[in-house]
């Protein structure tokens, strides 16, 4: 390991690194709103909203990312749609995982014995206090780790923006990789930079996690 | 302007190697899940040398890219004189990082255990093992079906990641025909279709089980 | 508690990573080629006309072609080992296999593997469409307009020292977006989000012929010409100079040139010494 032949590279690494970090950040808050709008339509009174609800979220599960990031940047233009690279990228990123949040969101819901809500009408509850009171500290502790596990997808998928020639972490590092023919040092390090940043999200989500949770007994 | 001639042409390979996509995605998914109920079991068990062993596992697969383990799996395995079959080897990568996902996804679901049900199998005299093994991870598993079945979308589509340690499924197949063919969308679209209706087929069976967990608990 | 889990797995990812370095014990991969009669190469053939895959499947192009012809001379046979090129180069310098083709020859790559001699000489080119701000494949003339070209490779490297150079003269640099295919910068041309392709001009010609339907045209030659060669792990100087005579009887016998006018439609003089840049 000759770790000298990374360092001329180092601040054009970090310039990529600042560009994933920009990107995860707009995907995430526009994914979590595409996810709750989705929850609640996916809960409408009305069936086509919820039928198309479903099919989209089945063909976002079934597609692979690239190939949804291929169709908004490469065959879009054709249809008057023309999005800059880094727009494009947030835009697929947003379309992709909004489903899959929302699908974390449905589960924790589900989860919450539906018992506990006639139990808290019987007593006389309105509406607003059941989703406050009872169903919302529940389904935070319970949607906070497969939500975290998604985001940390996300920051990953990141990523596959280099394809649209975004200039971020990824691309960056494959630049390096070619032009140093060192790719053990190269992504050893990229590794460790990933793996901090990603443990620090998860060490505060987890604190997040046991805030929601506190009201439960230990186990 | 599509080729039909190279969209049939192609139809037969791609076939074959959408075969390679659904045994990497089966092998790796039962992998992750195995590893992910040994991780959720460790970190839940309140052995604390257990627990931190599961955190690290979960932090390092989570906090690194795919790709980065492929490599070690693939070309560090030989390295132990573990002769490295690329499938093989692809299906551990790609197995143990699912797996940190599953850990997660069951820790949840685990905790979402009414914990009166507990009690009451102590009560009774159930070993901490039965506990976990007849009530808590089977109850887990139910509970969590639907994001489970979500992860093995994620793991389907992690796939095609294994084509950097030599193992040719769909989209690397796909790739391979396009840059002969110097066109897109006659492979591009069976692919795309590909995926969608093995992702399906993961969906429909997991509300299936689903269906019929309910009515056996029920 | 932090502190403590980030050296460990700090340590476990140093560790997999010297493991995958780490190159088999002193013997050169010469030895175990003739001892399991077969030599492995790891190729990505997804660069036509240098290698790509037929209908069924198989690897075929110039380098498969030079590759079987340099076996048997050697008296072993081939094994492809198809994967795609990111997986390459790790590969390589693990010692996964023994040899690859069809890289570009560089003093900063040098350093780390080393090549056979030359079996091709790379020209880059200019493709715009037919109707064009493109006057020239001068750069001069395209500073300032948008270029695709594919990431991570030669024609990259080169366009971003032509953009220094620009800009030591005080002109705009051309802006440059990096695709993963051919393909991709294709589209991207089509789409008007480019102005230009640079790539090698072989590649360029091949896209020419199969994408009729659109108005392509070449705008002309950019840059030197860059020797392309077979790389090998640096542990194994004994199998780069059998690789090296197998090519030299290639070129004495004529079958190199027969090969370059089947596959490109010219031949190249290759030089067989000091063909690494400085």
């Amino acid at each position: 390991m000759d770790w000298t032949v990374l360092l001329p590279h180092i601040p054009r690494l970090m310039d990529g690194l600042l560009i994933t970090l920009w990107v995860t950040v707009l995907g995430t808050l526009a994914s979590v709103a595409g996810a709750l709008l989705l929850a609640g339509a996916a809960a409408s009174p009305f069936g086509p909203v919820r039928g198309i609800v479903r099919v989209y979220t089945e063909i976002i599960l079934g597609l692979p990312i690239l190939v949804l990031l291929y169709l908004i940047y490469f065959v879009a233009p054709d249809l008057g749609l023309r999005l800059d690279e880094i727009s494009a990228g947030v835009l697929t990123l947003t379309l992709y995982y909004s489903p899959y949040m929302a699908e974390a969101i449905r589960g924790a819901v589900g989860s919450i014995p539906p018992g506990q809500i006639d139990a808290a009408r019987m007593v006389g509850m309105p509406g607003l206090s059941i989703a406050r009171r009872i169903v919302a500290p529940q389904v935070l502790g319970l949607v906070i780790p497969p939500l975290t596990g998604l985001m940390i997808g996300l920051a990953k998928d990141t990523a596959i923006l280099s394809v649209i020639s975004v200039q971020e972490f990824a691309y960056r590092t494959k630049q390096v990789v070619s032009r140093t023919y060192a790719p053990f040092e190269v992504w050893t390090f990229v590794a460790v930079v990933y793996w901090m940043l990603l443990s620090a999200f998860e060490t505060l989500m987890r604190g997040a996690e046991g805030r929601a949770l506190r009201f439960r007994e230990s186990r | 302007m599509f080729d039909t001639e190279l969209f049939l042409e192609s139809v037969p390979t791609l076939a074959d190697a959408a075969l390679v996509t659904i045994r990497l995605t089966v092998v790796s998914g039962a992998l992750g899940l195995l590893a992910g109920a040994l991780s959720a079991a460790a970190q839940l068990s309140g052995v604390t040398a257990l627990r931190i062993l599961s955190r690290i596992y979960v932090s390092l697969m989570r906090g690194t890219p795919l790709f980065v383990q492929l490599l070690v799996v693939s070309f560090g395995l030989p390295m132990l004189g573990v002769s490295a079959d690329p499938f093989l080897a692809a299906a551990l990568a790609i197995g143990l990082n699912s797996g940190a996902y599953v850990t997660e996804i069951l820790r949840a679901g685990v905790l979402a255990v009414p914990a009166g049900q507990i009690e009451a199998a102590a009560a009774v005299g159930l070993s901490p093992v039965r506990i976990w093994t007849r009530i808590l991870l089977p109850q887990a598993f139910a509970i969590s079906l639907p994001a489970l079945a979500a992860e093995l979308t994620i793991v389907l589509k992690s796939t095609p990641l294994a084509s950097v340690v030599a193992v040719t499924e769909m989209t690397y197949s796909g790739v391979l025909i396009q840059s002969r063919a110097f066109s897109a969308i006659e492979v591009f679209v069976p692919i795309a279709v590909g995926y969608i209706l093995i992702a399906q087929a993961i969906l429909r069976g997991a509300r299936h089980l689903e269906g019929r967990l309910a009515r056996a608990r029920a | 508690m932090l502190n403590r889990r980030f050296m460990l797995s700090s340590l476990a990812a140093v560790l997999a990573a010297g493991l995958a370095t780490a190159t088999p014990a002193a013997a050169d991969a010469l030895d175990d080629i003739k001892a399991r009669g077969s030599i492995i190469v790891a190729i990505d053939p997804t660069f036509p006309p240098f290698e790509f895959t037929d209908a069924a499947g198989k690897v075929v192009g110039y380098d498969p072609e030079l590759i079987e012809a340099v076996a048997a001379g050697m008296g072993v046979k081939v094994e492809y080992k198809v994967m795609a090129f990111s997986g390459i180069i790790p590969g390589l310098i693990a010692g996964a296999f023994d040899m690859t083709p069809t890289l570009n020859v560089t003093a900063e790559r040098a350093a780390k593997i080393d090549y056979a001699i030359p079996t091709a000489a790379s020209v880059n080119a200019v493709l715009t469409l037919k109707e064009t701000a493109v006057k020239s494949s001068a750069i001069e003339d395209l500073a300032g307009l948008k270029c695709a070209v594919k990431a991570t490779t030669q024609p990259e490297q080169m366009m971003t020292t032509l953009n220094d150079e620009l800009e030591a003269k005080g002109a705009k640099p051309v802006e440059l977006l990096g695709f993963e295919t051919i393909e991709q910068t294709i589209a991207a041309l089509a789409d008007k989000r480019v102005d230009c392709v640079v790539d090698d001009k072989s590649v360029l010609v091949e896209a020419i012929n199969k994408r009729a339907d659109l108005p392509l045209a070449l705008a002309g030659e950019i840059g030197g010409s860059q020797p392309i060669a077979w790389g090998v792990n640096k542990a194994n100087p004994k199998l780069t100079a059998a690789l090296s005579d197998g090519l030299k009887a290639l070129k004495a016998s004529g079958k190199m040139a027969e090969l370059q006018t089947k596959y490109f439609g010219y031949t190249t003089d290759l030089p067989e010494t000091d063909f690494v840049p400085k």
